[in-house]
């Protein structure tokens, strides 16, 4: 098919791939790579994602006694999702994500800052307290420390806050993105 | 003079001409061919009787196709905001969309093509209707394939990098 499609054109397409896919984009040329990390194509591709309510994490605090939370979503395949968030006093981190159509799989989600990870902030991350989720992003925290993580990428960030910060010891916290900003808050 | 209170004669209705490519005359109603911005920007500067656009990059097969889409969708509205006027019930947008879906639902040469004239006259929720298509049908392919599909002989087309 010889069909020349305008390059915007193209991009618009390419944006309403499911993450999956555009994650192998990565690891084929610099020119697909650079892409997937423009600024412009990650707003788009997740107007895209939200548009078709793809993306559909939400978190629950189940029981205060149980300090246990839930997050439940969609991933951008459609397949429905079911990811958890346990913690108990001591705040020990499970990521989970339940996959298949009749949530029948369950799939632990690598948390890249966990056990394995040997961080230049002190003990891994299984033990944080679970913030909230917004678009796709989870957030967690041990005191002063943030911590943004995708699953989906398995990209993370950890931002160091100063010794008057505690966030694991406010019960309420809200993760979210401000628009007018255009960045990530935390209020508690 | 009565007739012109009588709601029941409507004015005649005001046409457009669109020629395709391939040298066809399609006459269609304004509102039709006002769908599509491209005529629309500078529409009323054109003459009246001067009403009448070649449409150099669209053969008469998908010009039929989008003047169908057009009409459909102009029909539409219109009875969409009359339910929504009479408060009554309506299941109209959902109706319209399974009509999409259904309309879309074309081989991959003419889906092309429609994206292509879609493209072209600037139709917004056609071209959207046609995009997603296209997204849906490369789904999980690897760059390689997608770069076949889409005759990408230069990477750099897609490097939103490449001109810094």
């Amino acid at each position: 098919m010889a069909k020349n499609l305008p390059h915007e054109v193209i991009i618009e397409i390419l944006s309403r791939l499911p993450t999956k896919t555009l994650i192998t984009f990565r690891y084929d040329s610099k020119p697909w790579c650079n892409l997937t990390y423009d600024t412009n194509f990650i707003k788009m591709h997740l107007t895209r994602v939200l548009e078709r309510d793809d993306l559909n994490l939400f978190v629950t605090d189940t029981s205060l006694n149980h300090k246990e939370l839930e997050l439940k979503g969609v991933d951008d395949d459609g397949n429905e999702v079911e990811s958890r968030l346990v913690f108990g006093y001591e705040f020990h981190t499970h990521l989970y994500c339940i996959d298949g159509t009749l949530f029948d799989k369950l799939v632990q989600l690598r948390n890249p800052l966990g056990m394995s990870f040997t961080n230049l902030f002190g003990p891994p991350f299984d033990d944080s307290k679970a913030m909230g989720t917004c678009n796709g992003i989870i957030c967690l925290a041990r005191r002063n420390i943030v911590l943004l993580l995708n699953p989906t990428t398995q990209e993370f960030k950890v931002l160091g806050f100063g010794e008057e910060f505690d966030f694991d010891y406010h019960q309420n916290n809200g993760f979210g993105y401000d628009g007018s900003s255009d960045d990530y808050m935390l209020v508690n | 003079m009565k007739d012109s209170f009588n709601p029941s004669i409507e004015p005649p209705k005001k046409t457009v001409t669109l020629v395709s490519s391939d040298g066809y005359d399609f006459e269609v109603e304004e509102e039709v061919a006002l769908e599509s911005q491209v005529i629309k920007d500078g529409f009323e500067d054109k003459a009246v009787d001067d009403r009448e656009y070649l449409l150099f990059n669209v053969h008469s097969d998908t010009l039929e196709l989008i003047i169908k889409y057009c009409e459909k969708h102009v029909s539409s509205r219109k009875s969409i905001s009359a339910a929504a006027a009479s408060s009554s019930s309506s299941n109209g947008e959902e109706a319209l969309k399974e009509w999409d879906e259904h309309f879309i639902s074309v081989d991959t040469n003419t889906l092309y093509d429609i994206l292509m004239a879609a493209d072209y006259l600037n139709i917004k929720s056609l071209l959207d209707l046609a995009i997603q298509k296209v997204a849906d049908t490369i789904h999980g392919r690897s760059p390689e394939q997608i770069r076949k599909k889409f005759n990408i002989e230069n990477d750099s087309i897609i490097d939103p990098w490449a001109s810094e």
